[in-house]
């Protein structure tokens, strides 16, 4: 799975320290999605649609991870 | 940070439970030294440490609740890979005590699974902490 993750965290000058606690998340988790090693629960996903403002399949797709 | 805190927390639990264990262990051999080997006491003193123990095993099943998602599998990955070695392990192990090996202790199977979860969970740690951009 593709994710935008990391453009849309760097947009904000946001660390990956920052987001992992405004997801209540460890950052070795927000490390694992940007660099495709982990595919986050539904859960999880909705969470950062959420926080980011902007529908899940913006952020995800099922495109396989370049 | 989230992680730091539940790790911190587990550290604080588990060092305060392994040193009630150490002193539980002394106090159990102390008292069973002065027991006779039909003292209906003997029982209740072998058993002593079991309750730190308990309190050690409580402190392992809180990290892993109060993880997030991926430290949860990760953990769960560790353990499977422990159990699979630790079985294999003591199978192969097995067949070599047929010819002359000496017998272990089923308690090695323990430090296997133990060694080989923190391995585990480490190297994904040091894995995961260099990357901060």
């Amino acid at each position: 799975m593709q994710n935008q993750l990391k453009a849309l965290r760097t947009e904000r000058g946001w660390s990956q320290a920052t987001l992992a606690d405004r997801l209540d998340v460890s950052r070795q988790t927000v490390n694992a999605i940007e660099t495709g090693r982990y595919d986050p629960s539904l859960p999880l996903a909705f969470a950062i649609a959420k926080l980011f403002g902007l529908p899940i399949e913006t952020i995800f797709s099922d495109a396989p991870q370049t | 940070m989230r992680q730091c805190r539940v790790e911190r927390q587990y550290l604080l639990e588990m060092l305060l439970s392994a040193a009630l264990t150490v002193g539980a262990v002394g106090l159990s051999a102390w008292l069973m030294q002065s027991m006779t080997p039909d003292d209906p006491m003997r029982l209740p003193a072998a058993l002593l440490p079991v309750v730190p123990i308990l309190l050690m095993a409580g402190a392992i099943v809180r990290v892993f609740l109060r993880s997030d998602e991926y430290r949860k599998r990760r953990m769960l990955e560790g353990l499977a890979l422990g159990a699979a070695i630790a079985s294999v392990g003591g199978l192969i192990y097995g067949l070599l005590e047929s010819v002359g090996l000496p017998r272990l202790p089923m308690a090695w199977a323990w430090v296997v699974i133990g060694g080989t979860f923190g391995c585990y969970v480490y190297a994904i740690d040091r894995f995961t902490r260099c990357r901060t951009s």
